[in-house]
């Protein structure tokens, strides 16, 4: 009996598997999150393995010039330039290219801006199939769990080297992307709420 | 004919077809060459010459693929590295850089800039510690277990630190500019690509694959870099011009028989003469040399014009009967004796190219003799080939032309010439030994080159340093004491960028001082906050230390293993060389500055003066002779025809090609020793109009040989072809002067 209830529930869940990825593919939010003009402010959680405590951060992100600027005010000052080139530190007066970035450069401006061409070449999308506080170890309660409005995309990487770096990278949000979640291979996850100015009290 | 001479003809004729079938066995299995570097001497040292040849280099090829969407480029790419294309193998850029940044991985804490290394030395810990934090909080990964091994993550930034100059980023199968659509594809070769026939196969295998995808996406653009394209370009071109300007020369020349003698008889004689000097030729340069030249071919095309004119003269006489036939034989004997001594004079110089066309001439040249002096009074009867009567008419008007000049005023003039064309040519002459004006490959795959190797940010300078060391520590430890010099060239404007095996691995010695620097570093107020904020131990000093030995067999290849030294070759970008670099390296221990292309050009300049020595020695050899056999006065007029002709020749080369070059002096050598049979044919005791039919012919094979060459789409064979044939048409004008001399034949 309880076999036949389990063979019922996973064929259930593989014809949704099935019909939910045929449905996100189809009706992508990804090209309605861009990044509004002005400033979006963010707050980070990253969560780096073996490191006990997560480190949290947060500033703003700008859109100047199809360059994203992240900002980080707190804890500490420091900002990035983020482009399709790659990632530029600034150090006392200039960027300073960050070799190696070009590809998480790319995709956090794919990301950030919904391009969804890039997202389709490097990404099979998928629906959220699990909880992700199962996905996320995160000491900060999930908001995203309390939030039943909000649409979820779970990316998985196809192709070296993002698929080194990330096992799945997961954006959700409504009118405007809110939350990223950037797993990494290596058990650090990166989580991510994003307020855009007129959100902000 | 007596038996001595049936015996001799029938010998002659059966060593000329085991000749052939010696031919017939070893000309499949030749490995013909089309490497002009490894043809010209190079005057370094054993060491480098052995560097150079180590140097794989010359086995990789790149493709860089453009002009459409990125999704059909990788349709593109994946199809040509799927199509089974022999002795090629395809790199794997993305497996590279997984196996770099796994040994980067394990050996976190080992590796840091030159900035971070001056800041711990220094005890300043707070850039440091702001630098950490600022990598921490960026959303970009960080390399697993960082902050474990090295909580400053110091190897993380010293490897973010490194500049790429390319917009090219790392894929699994290739380097891929998402912006602007380009895949960039690298493969290696396992064959050599100047051995001839294997690299054609190879690149035709290559070509068809593009032919292919370019069929399939019309847009698709092609830049191909590699030295297999022009290996195998050069090598088809000297194929192609070696069989046209040999068919060519040959049909002409056949024309020629047939409209001068009409008659089969002269075109089998000269075809048979061709042949065999051909064989004997080609059989030398083979038992000669294990990998001949395709160059080397077609200079020995002009063979055909040298060989023709022993057959003319052979004809001649021959059909005037076996008396006149004898009284020619010396004097072809002394024109061939003074043309060998020209190329010997070749084979004693330090150029494997010139002493492989040496060599085939030579022989080439012995055997038309002896075809002539053997075969022709047996298959020439007197009288048996009738002389075309437009031909001896014009030879008998241009003769008695020729004969009305005043002995005298014809001397002064050529005297009062050949000042004025020796002072213009002293004045004038400008000698360039650039090795890279030689050889010349189409445009379009220079173009597509420069593109290839911009695109890859692999545009490096042909010049390069070298360190020596007994081994690879000493030799990492040489590169960290030269890094302050060529950064103080960087910062000079001097370099633009330089690549070291060092800048991957430190040297052992630096990597225990980074150790105990960092153990102070960790004792510090600055840094103990640091690490309670992300409540990690300090970490204990790393033992194991990251090796050259570590690293894939692909990112060690600057490092060179030689007799019991290894050496280190440290790659220049952007370099404005001065003479004052030079010097401030011959500071620095065993470092050596290693210019191939500037060597090489030594070597040629060297050779160049060498030539000139023979040049003046076989003149001064040949005046000698002259004096002994013709005396004073008819060796004074053949020396100012020979003055006239080679000074004319050399001085309108200067002229058209703005310089002069060692293969302009090469042909000199060779006008000297066709011009001197002329001399020789015009002092001889013949009678003036049928010297001047047989030179007149010869001649005109020659200059028609030659001239041929003078088109060839290689610049050096090019201007050799147009020197000789200068010098051979003048030599051709004034020769008849020479029979109103006096002299002691006479």
């Amino acid at each position: 009996m309880i076999k036949g209830i389990r063979s019922c529930v996973v064929a259930l869940s593989l014809v949704y598997s099935s019909v939910a990825t045929a449905n996100v593919e189809s009706s992508l939010p990804l090209s309605t999150w861009q990044l509004p003009a002005g400033k979006t402010f963010f707050s980070q959680e990253k969560q780096i393995a073996q490191l006990p405590v997560p480190l949290q951060s947060a500033g703003y992100l700008e859109l100047i010039n199809n360059d994203l600027i992240w900002h980080t005010t707190t804890p500490i000052d420091s900002k990035l330039r983020i482009s399709s080139a790659g990632v530029s530190q600034w150090q006392q007066q200039d960027y300073i290219a960050l070799a190696g970035s070009e590809f998480v450069g790319q995709l956090m401006l794919a990301v950030l801006q919904g391009q969804q061409d890039f997202i389709q070449l490097h990404f099979s999308i998928q629906p959220l199939s699990l909880p992700i506080a199962s996905l996320v170890r995160s000491p900060t309660p999930d908001v995203l769990l309390q939030d039943k409005h909000n649409t979820c995309v779970n990316l998985i990487p196809l192709q070296a080297p993002l698929n080194q770096l990330f096992s799945q990278i997961i954006l959700c949000g409504q009118q405007h992307l809110e939350h990223m979640f950037l797993i990494e291979t290596n058990a650090s996850t990166t989580k991510i709420h994003l307020t855009t100015a007129s959100a902000t009290p | 004919m007596n038996k001595r001479q049936t015996i001799g003809f029938y010998a002659w004729l059966i060593i000329s077809l085991l000749v052939l079938l010696f031919l017939l066995i070893s000309l499949p299995n030749t490995r013909w060459s089309s490497n002009i570097t490894s043809a010209i001497p190079s005057e370094q040292a054993a060491w480098q010459q052995q560097l150079l040849q180590q140097n794989t280099s010359s086995r990789h090829l790149s493709i860089l693929l453009s002009g459409i969407d990125l999704a059909s480029l990788h349709q593109a790419a994946t199809r040509l590295q799927q199509a089974n294309i022999q002795q090629l193998t395809w790199a794997n850029p993305g497996m590279l850089m997984q196996q770099l940044q796994h040994l980067y991985q394990q050996y976190q804490g080992l590796i840091v800039s030159p900035e971070q290394f001056a800041l711990l030395q220094n005890g300043q810990f707070q850039p440091l510690v702001t630098a950490a934090w600022q990598r921490l909080l960026s959303p970009a990964p960080l390399l697993d277990a960082a902050l474990q091994q090295d909580p400053l993550l110091l190897t993380q930034q010293a490897l973010e630190q490194h500049s790429n100059a390319s917009p090219l980023q790392v894929r699994q199968h290739w380097l891929e500019d998402s912006q602007q659509p380009a895949l960039l594809l690298y493969a290696q070769l396992d064959i050599d690509p100047f051995e001839r026939d294997n690299a054609a196969v190879v690149a035709q295998q290559i070509e068809q694959q593009l032919h292919l995808l370019q069929q399939q996406w019309p847009l698709l653009e092609i830049n191909r870099s590699g030295v297999l394209f022009h290996a195998v370009i050069a090598s088809a071109n000297a194929s192609f011009e070696m069989q046209l300007f040999g068919g060519i020369s040959l049909l002409a020349i056949l024309l020629l028989m047939w409209s001068s003698f009409t008659s089969l008889r002269p075109i089998l004689l000269a075809l048979t003469t061709l042949a065999i000097a051909s064989a004997f030729g080609l059989a030398a340069m083979l038992l000669l040399f294990s990998q001949p030249h395709v160059m080397a071919l077609v200079f020995a095309t002009t063979l055909i014009g040298i060989a023709i004119d022993y057959s003319i003269h052979g004809m001649l006489a021959a059909n005037k009967g076996p008396t006149n036939f004898r009284r020619m034989l010396p004097s072809l004997l002394l024109g061939l004796v003074s043309t060998l001594l020209g190329y010997v004079a070749l084979t004693l110089l330090p150029f494997a190219l010139l002493g492989q066309v040496a060599v085939f001439m030579s022989a080439g040249l012995s055997a038309a003799f002896i075809t002539v002096w053997l075969v022709f009074p047996r298959w020439l009867p007197a009288q048996s080939m009738p002389s075309s009567k437009l031909l001896v008419r014009l030879c008998q008007r241009l003769s008695d032309f020729y004969q009305g000049f005043n002995h005298n005023k014809v001397l002064i003039s050529a005297i009062f010439a050949a000042v004025a064309i020796l002072t213009a040519l002293l004045s004038q002459a400008r000698f360039s030994d650039d090795v890279r004006l030689f050889n010349q490959s189409p445009a379009e795959l220079i173009q597509q080159q420069q593109q290839v190797l911009l695109a890859g940010g692999q545009n490096w300078d042909s010049r390069f340093i070298v360190l020596l060391a007994d081994n690879t520590e000493q030799l990492l430890q040489q590169e960290q004491q030269l890094t302050p010099l060529l950064q103080q060239w960087q910062q000079q404007g001097e370099l633009q960028q330089w690549q070291a095996i060092g800048q991957r691995i430190p040297a052992q010695q630096q990597q225990a001082e980074l150790q105990r620097l960092l153990q102070l570093a960790y004792q510090s107020p600055v840094l103990q906050h640091y690490l309670q904020q992300l409540q990690l131990p300090i970490p204990a000093p790393i033992e194991k230390r990251l090796t050259v030995e570590l690293l894939p067999a692909e990112l060690s290849q600057q490092l060179q293993p030689l007799n019991d030294k290894v050496a280190s070759i440290i790659l220049l970008k952007g370099l404005v060389a001065n003479s004052q670099m030079q010097q401030q390296l011959d500071t620095i221990a065993n470092s050596f500055w290693l210019d191939p292309i500037a060597d090489t050009n030594q070597s040629l300049l060297h050779i160049r003066s060498q030539l000139s020595g023979w040049l003046v020695l076989a003149f001064t050899l040949a005046i000698m002779i002259l004096l002994w056999q013709r005396g004073w006065q008819a060796t004074l007029a053949i020396a100012l025809m020979l003055v006239l002709s080679l000074g004319s020749s050399l001085l309108l080369s200067q002229w058209l090609q703005q310089h002069l070059n060692i293969f302009n002096l090469i042909a000199a050598l060779l006008i000297l020793a066709l011009a001197l049979d002329y001399g020789i044919f015009f002092t001889a005791k013949l009678a003036h109009a049928a010297v001047l039919q047989a030179v007149l012919l010869s001649a005109l094979t020659s200059c028609l040989a030659f001239g041929l060459l003078s088109f060839s789409q290689t610049p050096a064979i090019a201007s050799f072809g147009l020197t000789v044939f200068i010098g051979v048409a003048l030599a051709c004008l004034l020769a008849p002067l020479l029979n109103n001399v006096n002299n002691k034949e006479k």
